[in-house]
């Protein structure tokens, strides 16, 4: 289904109220207005692309089916979209952990390996294997405040924690997330 | 910005980007959109064999029953006979009508007033038996005609108190047109039952004229006996005569209760204590 972006000057709240009406057209310009953050939450979450397409289509589609519902004023499509994925994530992570005991994928290391650049992409790897290292709440506690730059209090929103044991639970993923990374510290300084 | 990181861990944080969506994800998402249930069309439901038609005459038959169980009920506890009860007595009516002999001898016949022309009680007994009224309706139909005589007895005597104050002679009655209505309208043994009980209770009160007395009855007999045929011809016609008169000019008939025009010779009137010497 092809349908032509509207206005990008609309509001949210525009948007979605004629996508409460079925308006399609309205619904496919707040698909590419909002569909990066939900997908690259998943994609630091679960690591993998598909999964995370899956997860960022998933949370796209229950914004479709509560347009109607829609209360305009709120904290927004993009809020309304990351607390989403954020469970869909977690959600799927703890399927996995009680399914098929699969670890979290490798990611393709896309980066080049040239000589120059081998120490860098070593970095890379390291900080992305420390975060996806980190427990599910820490890890999606990081990437809210540290990737997404949201503010503690909208980041406890999202995971449906007061701010006291959101600050605690980040507090607990820094520190194991430092503790991980101490060894690119060393290295910098050497 | 990030303190609780060196700026060799924030680095390696920051260069782990995401890759970007695949192409055309925004067109999968649209692609994927659940169609909306209104678009579709209606489902038929689906029947089963035996369809509403099945579960409808159940319920008939059901209804049916029981109306005819309580129909039983209330005609054994209340002796009231099924074609007199209020609803169900309609439709027996419909679908099984009563034998017409039956209704022709209880409705009330306007005749002339001669003897000659009374009707001969040959259905009566049998339309009376079918018919029956239970007692309840019996007591009821007692009380009103109770209710009723009275009435006519303090209309007959007020009026006749007023003319006895102003000096003048008895007159007969001048029923209100919806009293004779309702007097026509009654069957013939209502309505001398009626009257009887009129005479009655002017009787009690002593309002009324005394009956004749046993002596004076024989006393008349006697004389009828004794007249010649022309005579009692001659009387006979006399009292058609005034009888004729009562109905067409009640106000200048003689003293006594006026006779509607349907009522016929055979309901006397309460103030009539002429008795004939035939009788």
């Amino acid at each position: 289904m092809t349908v032509p972006p509207m206005d990008p000057q609309i509001s949210d709240d525009v948007l979605m109220a004629r996508a409460g009406l079925r308006d399609a057209a309205a619904f496919h310009t707040l698909v590419e207005r909002h569909q990066d953050r939900p997908y690259r939450i998943a994609w630091r979450m679960l690591g993998d692309q598909a999964e995370a397409e899956d997860v960022a289509q998933d949370a796209l589609l229950r914004l479709w089916t509560m347009a109607p519902n829609w209360q305009a004023g709120g904290s927004g499509v993009a809020a309304w979209l990351t607390r989403v994925a954020t469970n869909l994530c977690l959600d799927r992570l703890r399927r996995r952990r009680f399914g098929a005991h699969e670890d979290v994928p490798e990611r393709a290391d896309e980066a080049p390996l040239a000589d120059a650049q081998m120490m860098v992409a070593e970095r890379h790897a390291t900080a992305a294997a420390a975060v996806a290292a980190l427990p599910d709440r820490q890890r999606a506690a990081v990437i809210l405040t540290y990737y997404e730059e949201l503010p503690n209090s909208q980041a406890a929103d999202m995971l449906d924690l007061n701010i006291k044991a959101f600050e605690s639970l980040l507090l607990r993923a820094r520190t194991a997330l430092r503790a991980t990374l101490a060894d690119l510290k060393e290295a910098s300084s050497d | 910005m990030t303190e609780w990181l060196s700026p060799a861990q924030d680095a390696a944080m920051r260069a782990d980007t995401v890759p970007p969506l695949s192409a055309g994800f925004a067109n999968r998402v649209m692609a994927a959109l659940p169609v909306e249930r209104e678009s579709l069309p209606q489902a038929r439901p689906v029947r089963e064999r035996r369809g509403g038609w099945a579960r409808a005459s159940i319920a008939l038959m059901v209804t049916a029953g029981a109306g005819l169980v309580s129909m039983a009920a209330a005609s054994t506890i209340f002796g009231v006979p099924i074609r007199n009860m209020p609803v169900v007595g309609t439709f027996v009516e419909r679908v099984a009508p009563a034998p017409k002999v039956a209704a022709r001898a209880v409705k009330p016949k306007p005749k002339a007033d001669t003897p000659a022309s009374r009707p001969a009680p040959v259905a009566a007994p049998v339309a009376e038996a079918m018919v029956e009224p239970a007692p309840m309706m019996v007591t009821r139909r007692e009380l009103q005609r109770e209710v009723v005589a009275q009435r006519i007895a303090d209309r007959i005597d007020r009026m006749q108190a007023r003319r006895r104050e102003q000096g003048l002679p008895p007159a007969p009655l001048k029923l209100n047109p919806q009293m004779r209505e309702r007097l026509k309208a009654m069957p013939p043994e209502d309505r001398r039952a009626l009257m009887q009980r009129v005479r009655d209770v002017r009787r009690e009160r002593g309002t009324a004229k005394p009956a004749l007395t046993l002596e004076q009855k024989a006393a008349r007999r006697a004389a009828w006996q004794q007249m010649t045929p022309e005579e009692r011809q001659a009387l006979r016609e006399k009292r058609a005569q005034r009888r004729a008169n009562r109905v067409t000019t009640p106000a200048t008939s003689s003293p006594g209760l006026t006779r509607s025009p349907g009522v016929s010779s055979t309901e006397a009137s309460p103030l009539d204590s002429e008795s004939s010497p035939e009788n």
